[in-house]
């Protein structure tokens, strides 16, 4: 499969993030490219939709009230799903959570702002590797 | 060294010898036998009374002396003084030393005891600082997105649909007012990180050349939007540093270069070579140059070449002095070397094993 075939295959994608505007802009921006977006405002609703269902690629957000970022990942953390997941946070990562965040499988963490076509970039090389 | 007490032994001890002595002497030489006894007894119990006075002297000074020392390596010690009790020493001199050394240490203890809540004070007002910094670096940031990510969306025009010229130019003055509003917000975030020596630096092997690359291309559009002409020119070598930091450092120095190139014919060289055990990196322009006055100042913070408010040149006046702390927590040196009317050259020079990343506050 050559990459041209692969980008226009339709992604599931799950965005976990508090501010609205940010996940309307970028399933916006992900319909347009021909991929599924499914939204979660709260950390909650996100781990719940996260266990429930199947998805190519998961954003998440990591401060968020409530349910956060960091506890979603400790739920989750022995599950497959680990591996699809970017982490697309405004705040700034200590250098030992990143390390965490590596030894527990997660390939890929964005700072806001981050460019969208970066961002798509991103999404489809995690998607590849499943 | 001497003790008082063997000084006043001492000498007194030898006058009552020779007192003594001297009545023994004319004990012997005289020939009335009444008057040499009397003369014996006279300078034995001078001499007694002699060293009797000095046992009842040496007593009184050194007692409280020693006295002194004691309390004194006490307060060294814990800086904590025994409470005062009303002694009487017999000299008066020694007296009033005790009282205010008493008082001394009192007053010095209840300054740190202070200084100690003082302190701690302090400590929860840098921690809340701290706190509300990454709270605005957060806070900040976050509106950026969708702003940045829905402009992007828009210039897509086979996606959102097709804009005229005048629309297309009206959202291209966005796009710059935008990423001159976040670029404002990193160097603020930066520059204070630097303040708290809080600057995260990651280590890792690099090629130089490829760090030059990815600076080359990321500098490429602006700088042909601009019409100046931008080149690179590097050797290959690694280097232990942090990717992310260098490319701060020669961003900062590549967007005021692009400031001060002549409008026609502006050309930036940016690159790298080896030396010694360092990599230097540079960027070079064919602006109007930095007369040497203005050189000793560029690096301080907020500082403008000119600062009038009328003043052409954007900017925060923070990129040199952040270039220079980024380049200092990756233990280097930034310098410059300019002559006015032929250019410009900023060097920074990092060590290619970074030998000890500066210790960070965690």
């Amino acid at each position: 499969m050559n990459d041209l075939t692969f980008i226009k295959k339709e992604l599931t994608v799950l965005i976990i993030d508090d501010n609205e505007q940010i996940t309307k802009m970028i399933s916006t921006f992900l319909r347009l490219n021909n991929h599924k977006c499914i939204i979660a405002n709260d950390g909650e609703y996100g781990l719940e939709i996260l266990q429930k269902e199947q998805f190519n690629v998961i954003l998440l957000d990591l401060a968020m009230p409530e349910l956060d970022g960091y506890e979603i990942l400790e739920k989750i953390r022995s599950s497959d799903k680990i591996s699809k997941i970017i982490i697309l946070t405004a705040s700034n990562i200590t250098k030992e959570n990143q390390q965490k965040f590596k030894e527990i499988g997660i390939k890929t963490i964005l700072q806001k702002p981050v460019d969208i076509d970066v961002l798509l970039e991103k999404i489809t090389t995690i998607s590849k590797y499943q | 060294m001497l003790k008082i007490k063997q000084v006043l032994f001492l000498m007194f001890g030898v006058t009552s010898f020779i007192i003594f002595y001297m009545g023994f002497l004319s004990f012997i030489t005289t020939s009335d036998e009444l008057m040499g006894t009397i003369m014996l007894g006279f300078s034995g119990i001078v001499s007694l009374g002699t060293l009797i006075g000095t046992f009842y002297i040496s007593r009184n000074i050194t007692t409280p002396i020693d006295e002194l020392i004691t309390k004194m390596n006490e307060f060294s010690k814990n800086n904590k003084t025994t409470k005062y009790t009303e002694s009487n020493y017999g000299i008066h001199e020694l007296q009033y030393l005790h009282k205010n050394f008493h008082k001394m240490t009192d007053m010095v203890g209840k300054t740190i005891e202070k200084e100690k809540k003082l302190n701690i004070q302090l400590q929860e007002i840098d921690k809340r600082k701290i706190e509300f910094m990454s709270m605005m670096s957060h806070e900040l940031k976050t509106p950026i997105m969708p702003i940045l990510g829905y402009i992007q969306l828009l210039k897509k025009q086979e996606l959102l649909g097709e804009l005229n010229n005048q629309q297309l130019d009206a959202l291209n003055e966005i796009h710059l007012a935008t990423i001159r509003l976040q670029k404002l917000i990193q160097d603020i975030l930066t520059a204070q990180k630097i303040d708290l020596e809080k600057l995260n630096i990651t280590k890792d092997m690099l090629e130089s050349k490829e760090v030059i690359d990815l600076v080359y291309k990321a500098f490429s559009p602006i700088c042909k939007i601009k019409n100046v002409h931008l080149e690179k020119n590097s050797e290959n070598h690694q280097i232990v540093s942090d990717a992310d930091r260098i490319c701060q450092v020669f961003s900062n120095l590549i967007s005021n270069a692009l400031e001060f190139v002549p409008e026609r014919g502006g050309k930036i060289e940016i690159g790298s070579y080896e030396q010694e055990e360092s990599i230097v990196f540079f960027v070079k322009d064919n602006g109007h140059g930095i007369s040497f006055e203005e050189q000793q100042n560029i690096f301080k913070k907020f500082y403008q070449v000119d600062a009038s408010l009328k003043r052409k040149k954007e900017g925060s006046g923070l990129g040199l002095s952040i270039c220079e702390g980024i380049v200092k927590a990756l233990n280097g040196q930034i310098w410059v070397e300019s002559q006015v009317n032929f250019g410009t050259t900023f060097y920074f020079r990092l060590p290619k094993k970074a030998i000890q990343i500066q210790h960070l506050k965690s």
